[in-house]
Order: structure tokens, then sequence, then C-alpha cells
């Protein structure tokens, strides 16, 4: 009986085990990397019609070690999906402090990266935040799941679409920023509408310790882009009006002034503007463009 | 979801007190429980840069838990509360939040046995399997589904689970995290023939299988072409559902016992080892023995690519599948655990031998009282990595990575320890406990930085010493000194401990960084503290500088930064 019960047990195992084993394990074949697009010269592809447009928020510092190599992975990220992802890079906490002298002198945090920073409690770097909202339980993610948090957005049909048109006078270095809003879907709530400055291609040195990326541990000649410089219409921006939602098909038309600082080279000087949430500060679209 | 879950419970004790003898239910049933509360005040401090906007408003820190356990018969259930209210500086921010962690219950009927909600289990030594709790790191990878085991005969032991993993208070969703499913099955000779219940000869073997299912996300990589500013774009294909083996044998013959396991997982690229889809292998060997006075201690290792994680992108301390158990001992002494070692899942290869004597009572070396001494070391190495190719440099995303030769070391090495210890009681009240340590410390691969700081060699003395003035009353004066050329020099500290059993003691120590390059980084990290124990309830109090290193338990390590503050820890248990 004994010996029954055993051989019966043995046989329900060895069952168990080899479907577990059968479902249990993907064969995987080389080549492990599909080629899927080929973009030719990249600067021909500019249309963003009404394409979902996501904004990626990187809370760096320039004496983050690991900063440069999620710095080229946004990059690339953008790369691979053309105009459709705005990147801001936001210079604030311990790693971001400058030095009193050497190599780490210059200071890229500004009140409103700061106050970001503490109000999303981002606690190591680099962090990014996309869209300012949760993925998988999550808001703040390392660099290892912006991809995924990205694509989960870039599924959804866009619900608005920002079209900004900057007017600069280099003289005065007055900006006019105008701004024309299409509502895409009926959208319920309150929104609020946010315009804030980035500068790129600041040059100087950044702790790195990937090779890969650039010399370690310190990039002396380092570009950080899309550095955040200030906001525009507050660290919140402003609410759109009406404040109990929009009808597909209605047009919202903003006008924004600003002076351009003579520290930013208007030249290399980007405007941002997304649309969130008022409550809840979920970005539902997002665009940049060019000072000049 | 959490008024649903206590609904369930209430309801389910409810029923079960009414339906099941409910007196007895009560009467004959056992409730213990633990509760713990860490809690720090943390204060400004210049010579630590800590001010307020570095701290963020946060002054206050604390990190507890109650649990709960009740049994009844062949019937246990349990549940843990934690709070994290802000955690303690150190702690991943993803742990604030309070709320019931764990929940389970479990019934056994005769050898069959079943948990319902969160389990801790381990197969083999846990190279594929292990989820466990450390509360110091405030680690906890339990997993929640169900779990069975059963006995169909003495001997035989088996074991099936599914569930999913903790990931602080991320709720469950689709996608999210991974599935795991295991079977286990050990075969003990010992207790299956009866012929060898009694033999000093002992054998048994144990085979297990784990697969890790998970909703894969779109995954691309950009490489540049001709003509400059052109690119491809390529998708990795990503393996949905993820399997590893392992089989281990332990042998032993009276006082010597010998247990060696092997392990294999299949392609598994993941954030961990840069998306490559080499295979993982693991092998582990540990040879004891152990007789009154003698211990001796053989072992081996070898980890390629055996990260294991239920997240595809996880690369913090969370959501671990497997344990890869550490060669190196654990150290007692502050000093001494100043350079600890983490494990490299991606590919570490050592040797560990360890000795601990005791010179007999009478004889030359052992005095009067005995002399108790021990010696181990610890080496640990890269595995030998080749390239594919010469176009293809090692760890090339997308690809195979690399080839490796099972039995060789590489060149790098990674962690070496040297422990010579002795123990010796010269009177029947005063007792020192003498210790050196050796340490090579690759802090680079340790912490993760790439060539920036290279090798510690660290040379370390301890000495130790209890007298007892009475029955009640001892003193304990602990001296260590660290000497290092790298990093941030030599230390020396000193702790004065005065107890009055079984309720009260006072500390007072400081450690000084006299040997720090930057004279403004030579600090005193000095300690202040006493504590009283009633019954099985615990409080101490504590205020003082904490220096900021690695914390590493069982190779798995957090980052504790330096702060200044006032400490209250509360335990209690009944």
């Amino acid at each position: 009986m004994k010996k029954h019960l055993i051989t019966s047990f043995s046989a329900v195992i060895s069952a168990s085990l080899l479907i577990l084993i059968y479902v249990g394990c993907d064969k995987v074949d080389a080549p492990y990397l599909e080629h899927t697009q080929t973009y030719l010269d990249t600067a021909q592809t500019s249309d963003t019609t009404y394409k979902k447009i996501v904004l990626l928020e990187d809370f760096t510092g320039h004496k983050c070690v690991n900063c440069p190599e999620a710095a080229q992975l946004a990059k690339n990220l953008q790369l691979a999906h053309t105009n459709q992802i705005v990147l801001i890079g936001i210079h604030a906490g311990f790693f971001a402090v400058p030095d009193q002298s050497g190599l780490y002198t210059a200071d890229y945090r500004c009140p409103e990266g700061t106050s970001l920073n503490d109000y999303f409690n981002i606690m190591q770097y680099p962090t990014g935040i996309v869209n300012r909202k949760a993925f998988e339980g999550k808001i703040r993610l390392l660099p290892t799941s912006w991809e995924s948090a990205i694509n989960a957005e870039l599924q959804q049909d866009p619900v608005a679409f920002i079209q900004i048109e900057n007017i600069y006078n280099p003289q005065n270095r007055n900006l006019q920023i105008k701004t024309d809003i299409k509502i895409l879907q009926d959208l319920e709530g309150e929104y609020t509408y946010t315009l804030y400055l980035i500068e790129n291609h600041l040059t100087s040195a950044q702790k790195n310790n990937n090779a890969s990326v650039g010399p370690v541990p310190d990039i002396i000649d380092y570009m950080h882009n899309h550095v955040l410089r200030t906001s525009i219409n507050g660290i919140w921006g402003e609410t759109l009006l009406p404040i109990n939602g929009f009808v597909k098909g209605e047009n919202i038309q903003l006008v924004h002034n600003l002076v351009v600082s003579q520290e930013w080279n208007a030249a290399q000087c980007q405007i941002v503007a997304f649309i969130s949430k008022s409550d809840s500060h979920e970005v539902i679209q997002a665009a940049e463009k060019s000072i000049e | 979801m959490k008024k649903t879950f206590r609904f369930i419970i209430t309801f389910g004790l409810i029923s079960c007190f009414i339906q099941v003898k409910s007196q007895d239910f009560i009467q004959h049933a056992q409730v213990s429980g633990t509760f713990q509360a860490d809690a720090i005040t943390y204060v400004n401090d210049k010579s630590l840069h800590i001010n307020d906007s570095t701290l963020n408003g946060k002054r206050l820190g604390m990190n507890g838990f109650a649990l709960i356990h009740y049994d009844y018969k062949n019937f246990s259930a349990g549940l843990r509360y934690e709070a994290f209210l802000p955690p303690l500086l150190g702690f991943s921010s993803d742990a604030e939040g309070s709320g019931i962690a764990n929940w389970f219950v479990n019934y056994k009927v005769g050898d069959f046995e079943v948990t319902a909600g969160n389990f801790y289990e381990q197969f083999g030594s846990g190279m594929i399997l292990r989820a466990y709790e450390e509360w110091t790191l405030a680690y906890d990878n339990s997993f929640n589904g169900f779990r069975v085991k059963y006995k169909p005969t003495a001997g035989i032991y088996l074991k099936g689970l599914i569930g999913y993993q903790r990931d602080y208070w991320v709720k469950y969703t689709d996608g999210n995290r991974g599935i795991v499913k295991g079977i286990n099955g050990e075969l003990n000779f010992n207790e299956l023939i009866k012929k060898m219940e009694n033999s000093p000869f002992r054998l048994s073997i144990e085979g297990s299988f784990v697969s890790k299912y998970e909703k894969m996300p779109t995954k691309t990589i950009i490489r540049p072409i001709p003509p400059e500013g052109s690119y491809e774009v390529y998708q990795y294909k990503l393996p949905e559902n993820v399997g590893a083996w392992s089989t281990a044998i332990n042998i032993g013959y009276s006082n010597w016992n010998l247990m060696t396991e092997y392990a294999y997982k299949n392609e598994n690229p993941s954030a961990l080892n840069n998306y490559i889809y080499h295979k993982g292998q693991a092998l582990y060997s540990i040879l004891t023995y152990s007789r009154k006075g003698l211990g001796i201690e053989l072992s081996a290792k070898r980890i390629d690519n055996m990260g294991f994680k239920s997240r595809m992108e996880e690369t913090e301390n969370v959501l671990d599948i497997n344990f890869l158990p550490p060669l190196n001992p654990l150290h007692l002494y502050s000093f001494a655990t100043m350079y600890p070692y983490a494990t490299q899942p991606n590919g570490e290869m050592g040797v560990h031998a360890g000795i601990e004597y005791t010179f007999p009572k009478n004889s030359f070396l052992g005095g009067k009282y005995g002399t108790n001494f021990s010696i181990s070391y610890s080496l640990i190495k890269d595995i030998k990595k080749e390239a594919l190719s010469p176009e293809i440099p090692i760890d090339s995303t997308g690809t195979i990575g690399y080839s490796s030769d099972f039995f060789a070391f590489g060149d790098r090495k990674f962690y070496e320890d040297l422990k010579v210890q002795i123990y010796k009681k010269f009177t029947p009240r005063f007792n020192i406990i003498a210790a050196y340590f050796n340490q090579v410390y690759d802090k680079d691969v340790i912490e993760g930085h790439y060539n920036e700081y290279g090798k510690v060699y660290a040379n370390i003395g301890v000495l130790d010493m209890t007298y007892r003035i009475n029955d009640l009353h001892s003193i304990r004066l602990e001296l260590q000194t660290l000497f290092t050329e790298q990093d941030r020099g030599n230390w020396m500290g000193a702790t004065i401990e005065y107890a009055i059993a079984p309720k009260w003691f006072f500390s007072l120590g400081d450690q000084y960084n006299y040997g720090n390059d930057n004279v403004d980084e030579q600090i005193h990290y000095y300690n202040i503290s006493f504590g009283y124990t009633h019954q099985s309830t615990r409080i101490s109090l504590s205020y003082g500088r904490q220096n900021d290193g690695l914390l590493c338990v069982g190779g798995i390590c957090r980052f504790v930064p330096a702060y200044t503050g006032f400490g209250l820890t509360i335990s209690s248990n009944f």
C-alpha cells in the first residue's frame, strides 16, 4: 500500500515537474536583437501632428556618477521615439551642489528644480519621472524602468495637442510664446498648462563611471542638455479655463511673455510646455520648441 | 483592499470560532507576538554637512513592526504590521508608509501542509529560490500565493509554490512583477532506508525547479549608422518565462559533512546583467568537520550571471527570487565591517577556509581555563571572461556577453579577508578577545564605481576586555584600530560598556578618523547610549554620530549615510 502510494506520488510529481519545465522556459534564439526601424538623416523627421508626446524629467547632478549613462539612455529613447519625448534635466539635490573651486563650480540648480525635487521626494540620482505619473505603483523611476513607462504612455492616444510659436527679439531679449492647444477628446475635470525654459549645450565637468559614455571618473567637457532654467507661468503652471473640462475639437490660445536672462544663451534655449491634471499633476501632453 | 482583507480575516476567524469548538479555539491556542520600533531624531551637524536643506524637513525617522502569531493544533495564522513614517535615513523612500505587510494562514492534515498568503521559503542553499526577511536592511522578498508541502513517506519531502513577491507597498498588477512557480523534492536516505537509520554515513539529495513568468515590455536599443545622425532601432527578444534548476547532494560521515549544489539558469536578459543572454551557472560546496573543541570549514563558490529577479528592469534590493550565499564570515567588530563584501551576481569565484580550536584546560597553550583560537581566510575574485570576438566587447548588450572557463579564476581580486582571533580567560572574572583582520576591498566593484577608487588595503586590530566585578556588574572595554593608506585613511576607536544584569547597560564610544587626508573630515563619531530591560521589553536611548558606509547582511548591502541624532529603540515580545 505504502509502495503504491509512493509510486503514485512520484508519478504525479514527475508529471508536474515535466509540465512546469515545459511551460516554465522560453527558448530564445540568436540573433537576440530584432531590427525594427532605420532613420536616415534624423533632422528631416519632424512630423508630430497629433501624436502623444511624453514628458521625462530626469533628476540629475554634475557630481552624480551614474547620471551621464542615464542621460545617454534618455537621448536614445528620444531617438527611438522621434519627436515623442520631451526631456527636462533637473539639477537638484546633493550631487548638484557646486564646489567652491575645482572642476565642479557650475551651478545648474534653480528654485523650481529644487521645489520639484522636494515635492517628488527624490533621494537618489538619477531618478526619472515620466508624465508625473506612477507606473507599476512607482512614480520615481530608475533609468532601467524609463523605457517601459514611456512605451506604456505612448500606447495611449493623444487627448490634446500643443503647438508653440516663439517670437524672439534678440535686441531686447523679449520672447513672446504663443500657444495653440487643440482638444482631441472630451476631457473632464480641471487642467493646468505649464511652461518651462530649458537650455542645451552647457559645457562643464560631469562625474562619470561608465567608460562607454565618456572618460572616467570626470568628463571635463561634458555637454549638459535640457537643463531646467526657470518656469514661465509658475512651477505648477496656470489653470486652463473653463475649469470643468473641455469638449473635443475646442481650441485654446494663450500668450506669454518673458525676458530671456543674459546668463542664458537664447540660441540654445527651448520652451517646454505641458498640460497636466490639476489635482494629480499627471501630464497628458507635452511639447517643446526652440526660442530661435 | 485593506478593508476587504480585514473583513475576510475577521469573518474567517469569527466563522472558525463558531463552527469549531469555539472555547477550545481560544483556551488551547497559543498567541505570540513581537514588536520593535527604531526611531531617530536628526539634528544639524556642520562637520557632516547636515542641515535643514539636506534633511528636507524629515527630522524624525521611524521603522517599526508588530508580528502576531496564532497557533491552534494543526492550524496557524499570523500577520505582520509595518510602519516606516518616514523611513530612517539610508532606507529606500519606497518603504514609506504603513499597513499590514504580510499575513498567512497555514494548516496541516497528516503529512500534507498548505500555506496561503505570505510565506518565506528556501530551496537548497537558495541559489535558485529563497524568500526571507532582514529587518536591518528593510529587506523582504516574501511570496504572496500558495505553498504546499507533502511528505509521502519517511525521507521524502516535496514542496511546491506559486506566488508573486513583495515590493514594499506596491500593489500587484499585471506586468509590474513576475509570477514565480517552484517545485522542490528531497530524498533523505537515512530516513528512507531502514538499514541506514543509525548509520554514521548520511546521504540526502535534493532537486528544484523554478520558473518566472513576466509580462515583457518593449525594449529597444539605438545603433548609429552612416551618414552621421542616422541610426537603426533594434528590439530585444525578451523571454517571458525564465527557468532555473538546481541539484544538491549532502554526504556526511561521522563528524564530516559535505554539501554541494549546482544551479543553472536559462537566458535571462535583465537590467542587472546589461541585457545579455548568457546562461547562468552556480556551484557552491562546503565541507565541515566538527567535534568538541575543533571546527573546520572549507568552502568554494562560483557564480556566473546568476542574478534572478522577478522584474527584469529591477536593480535595487527588491524582488530577488534567489540568494547567493556569501563565503566570507560575518564580522562583529565595527572596523572589521567597515569594508564589507557584497555578492556580485554577475560573476565571482571564491574560496574560504576556517578553523576554530580550543586548547584544553591545563595544557601549555590552554592555561587554567582553556584558550579558544580561530583563523579564517576568504578570497573572492572575478570569473574569467573572454570576449566572443574581437569586435564584440565583453558584456555587450544583446549578445551572449562572453564565454567563460568554468574552473578559471579571473584576474581581478574583489575581496580578501584574513581573520585571526584568540579568546582567553585569565581569571573567572576577566577575559580578553584579541583579533587581527587583514582585508583587501575592491571599492569600485563592490560599491559600483568605475575605476575611480581602486582597492583598499586595511589592517585592523581589536582588543576586547571584559571584567565581571560581581555576579551583576560587569565592565567591558573595546579598543579598535584600522590602518589603511587608501579611502579615508586610519581610524581608532574605543567603547566602554557598563552592565548591571539583567536590566541596565550604559555605553560610551568614539570612532576617530584621524588619518583622513582632508583635515575637515577628521571627525569624531562619538556615541553615548543606555538601555533598560524589563522582562521581555527592552528600551534603549542613544545620542551620537553615525559613520556612513555599507551595511551588509548575507552579501546584501544598503548604504547608511552619516548622521547625528537621538535614537530610541523599543522591542518587546510575548
